[in-house]
């Protein structure tokens, strides 16, 4: 727990001071000729890309971009996860079939090739834009599981007491159920931000991620992997920061998910 | 007794077959060392299938690679020592050209065969053309052969070929884009039908290898015809087996699944010195890349203006360009031409790398800087464009990073954006770019410039000058030079076409690669030519299994 704490910590510090801490300019080709791919040192201590940048400087940036992305595009997802989750929930009938329906749709498409068409549709580019591509194409398992949730606890007696009292259903969900299940969806967004994580990377290494020369940890590993066969070591940087990150997170969503989303999680009492 | 004296006869019949045995194997060692071993297998690593196999409708390289050995020219065009095109003879054992210049009449060599038996014709060839010309058939390269008024089987044996006027390319014309079909075998299909006709995936051919077997997505086949009337080919069989991705093709090169690769990528050439089983063959390519400028952008383009283009290109310092990211893979670019077609004519007059005089070039245009690193404007608007890179192409992606630097030392802001590669193709169609980090393949002539840099090529016309360059003075400098009949005459004429269209920089040309292919050790590639590794391949040989 500490180490996983530790490294949202450290990230949280680059995110600040990412350009203090940069040894060098990320954007800035050093010299084209003679520090192209040249293997760690101390002055550029996780080496320099085919374009002779300096990758540490690059990686420290990137990670605002990374971040940004992955925090943005999850935040995202849930809350359109938990608006169509909930209206399916509370509404009901046709609403309600319709609206799982449309999910299960979205869960058989293929992320990525839903993201490629969705670029070459709307030549999505600024990192902003990506957010909401990549947010918009991964609400669906959050909306599944936020009704299946509240379908269970809109069945307890309690809520149907509740309901029997006057206690309008808008009050129930907002004050009550939307609450309970906060943990859980605590669990899923630390699952889902190690997934964008990836995803970014992946998305760079196909070239749709942050544009050159603006680095990410995508595009950086991105940038590295056409020398990785004769220079593993420039690899090994931003491969190692993308999966600590991703380990980090989900101990996180663990560790949420043991203290909170147990079985004795106390049910909240519910008041008129 | 005496019977037992001596070996019975049947003891000595037994060592017959192991006496002859070794005898042969003793004679075949012998002529193994006086001539060059034959036979053997070629697997070529391919990363597509072959589309179809009918000479004037296959457009896939890997169907061309094929029917290329299954099918004959007339004559076969092959550039020499000094980068002359000479023409050998194949299914035209001879020809000769009237008075007038207008024709030319072909012999067919009377050993020609069909691999099916069946001699090969006069009428084989006028069918051949009638075809390639018909509407129905829709041959994309119809138009190549459009210069030709007729062609008639005179008698079995020669064909002649009529044309509507004279020109230094007629022979060419006649022999390069024809490869002889079986009228017999297709005369009775419909040509709308030939696509998806049973020829198009088991044909018969004429050429030193024979069909042999189609393995949908996975292989090609053919097999040497060992009566072939110009002698066997060195191998017994070829075959294209198909790889999923080019990452997948050299691995399958280094385990020694496959035993040729062409168009190895430049990041994987380093991957080859630790390779002791293969070897990275470096030859001469018709490839250029180059920044293509849209001059035709409207309001927002930048470079209508030839000033803008010319300070760009001058800011651009095309060598380090090329070492920094290809090494000795590749050369600086001499224009819109390589080196091949240029035949060692290397001296074109370039524009330099001159900041100096980009940055005055620009302020007497009146594209000003307010600060020494700012970006220059021109009544408020800034010199700024945006650059479309093909995400599956990493040496161009590290060259537009490179560029974008230079570039903005004179000022000039550019902007990287990486498309997928249709999308790329998408754009370029509709005119929808600023500049874009290009490369192509050229035609082997030097008239190759004209399918991609005259006014008949714009996109505007629904060709590929995507930057819609348009110049009817350097149009009528390439009209003069294809009609020269003097060889001289046109030399001179295409320099200064060349000349003009490099002082107009509606691109700026950056590197000329070298064709890299991957090839095991034992295997010897001959008579590779820039537009087809494969032109000799009835001549390779293995040295080793």
């Amino acid at each position: 727990m500490r180490a996983a704490l530790a490294v949202w910590l450290v990230l949280a510090v680059v995110l600040v001071g990412a350009d203090w801490l940069a040894p060098h300019d990320p954007r800035q080709i050093l010299d084209a000729e003679h520090l192209r791919s040249v293997s760690p040192s101390w002055r550029h201590p996780l080496g320099t890309d085919p374009s002779a940048r300096d990758v540490l400087s690059r990686l420290l940036v990137g990670t605002r971009a990374s971040l940004f992305l992955a925090i943005g595009a999850v935040s995202l997802a849930t809350a359109i996860g938990v608006g169509i989750g909930t209206c399916a929930a509370a509404v009901g009938g046709m609403v309600d079939r319709v609206l799982m329906r449309v999910t299960d749709i979205g869960l058989a498409l293929p992320r990525v090739l839903v993201l490629l068409t969705l670029v070459a549709l709307w030549n999505v580019r600024s990192l902003s834009a990506l957010v909401v591509a990549v947010g918009a194409t991964g609400w669906m398992a959050t909306s599944r599981l936020v009704r299946e949730e509240l379908r269970a606890r809109l069945a307890e007696e309690r809520v149907l007491a509740a309901r029997a009292v006057g206690v309008p259903l808008a009050r129930v969900m907002t004050r009550h159920l939307l609450p309970a299940i906060g943990p859980l969806l605590l669990v899923t967004m630390t699952g889902a931000l190690a997934q964008v994580l990836l995803l970014e990377a992946g998305l760079s290494v196909i070239g749709l991620g942050v544009q050159p020369p603006d680095a990410s940890w995508g595009t950086v590993l991105h940038d590295v992997s056409e020398v990785v066969g004769r220079a593993r070591w420039l690899a090994l940087g931003p491969g190692a920061v993308i999966v600590i990150t991703v380990l980090a997170t989900q101990r996180i969503g663990d560790l949420v998910h043991h203290a909170l989303v147990t079985p004795s999680t106390p049910v909240l009492p519910i008041a008129s | 007794m005496i019977a037992r004296s001596y070996p019975p006869l049947g003891g000595a019949l037994r060592h017959v077959p192991t006496t002859l045995l070794a005898l042969l194997t003793l004679s075949a060692c012998r002529a193994a060392q006086e001539t060059p071993a034959t036979g053997g297998s070629l697997v070529i690593g391919a990363l597509a299938e072959p589309d179809l196999l009918v000479p004037p409708l296959t457009v896939t390289a890997q169907g061309q690679q094929v029917v290329d050995a299954l099918f004959e020219r007339l004559a076969e065009p092959v550039v020499d020592s000094t980068g002359r095109i000479v023409y050998r003879p194949a299914v035209a054992s001879q020809w000769s050209w009237s008075r007038d210049s207008l024709t030319i009449d072909f012999t067919i060599d009377p050993r020609a065969r069909w691999h099916d038996g069946q001699r090969v014709s006069a009428g084989d060839v006028a069918f051949t053309w009638r075809a390639t010309v018909d509407s129905a058939l829709a041959a994309p390269g119809a138009g190549a052969v459009s210069a030709i008024d007729s062609v008639v089987a005179r008698d079995a044996q020669t064909v002649r070929f009529f044309f509507a006027r004279r020109s230094p390319q007629q022979f060419d014309v006649a022999v390069r884009h024809l490869r002889i079909l079986p009228a017999h075998a297709l005369d009775s299909i419909p040509r709308a039908q030939w696509r998806s006709s049973d020829f198009a995936r088991r044909p018969v051919g004429s050429g030193r290898f024979r069909f042999a077997r189609w393995d949908a997505g996975s292989r090609v086949e053919v097999v040497a015809d060992s009566t072939h009337y110009r002698g066997r080919a060195q191998l017994d069989r070829v075959i294209w087996a198909v790889s999923a991705d080019p990452s997948t093709a050299v691995r399958r090169l280094f385990a020694g699944e496959i035993d040729f690769l062409e168009n190895v990528r430049p990041d994987a050439a380093a991957e080859f010195a630790a390779q002791p089983t293969v070897r990275l063959m470096r030859v001469p390519s018709l490839v250029y890349g180059f920044l293509q400028f849209n001059l035709d952008r409207g309001a927002t383009g930048v470079f209508a203006e030839q000033g803008v283009r010319q300070a760009a290109s001058m800011a651009i310092d095309r060598a380090l360009v090329v070492r920094s990211v290809f090494d000795s893979l590749a050369r600086v670019a001499l224009g819109p031409v390589t080196r091949t077609q240029l035949a060692g004519d290397t001296l074109l007059p370039a524009l330099p790398f001159d900041t100096l005089r980009a940055n005055a070039l620009l302020d007497s245009l009146g594209w000003r800087r307010a600060t020494a690193e700012g970006t220059r404007q021109r009544n408020g608007r800034p010199l700024r464009f945006t650059t479309l890179v093909p995400s599956t192409s990493t040496p161009r992606q590290r060259i537009a990073v490179l560029l974008q630097q230079m570039l903005a030392r004179v000022g000039i802001a550019m902007t990287i954006e990486q498309v997928e590669f249709n999308t790329l193709n998408a754009r370029l169609a509709k005119g929808d770019f600023d500049a874009a980090v290009m490369a192509i393949s050229a035609d082997p002539s030097r008239d190759g410039i004209r399918g991609v840099w005259s006014s008949a090529a714009a996109r505007s016309a629904g060709g590929v000058n995507f930057g819609n360059y348009r110049n009817a003075a350097f149009d009528a400098l390439l009209d003069g030079a294809r009609d020269a009949l003097d060889p001289a005459e046109g030399a001179r004429r295409y320099r200064e076409a060349y000349a003009m269209i490099l002082a107009d920089a509606p691109a700026v040309w950056l590197y000329e690669p070298w064709g890299l292919s991957g090839v095991v050790r034992g295997v010897e590639p001959v008579g590779m030519q820039p537009e087809a590794w494969w032109a000799g391949l009835a001549d390779w040989r293995r040295t080793a299994p």
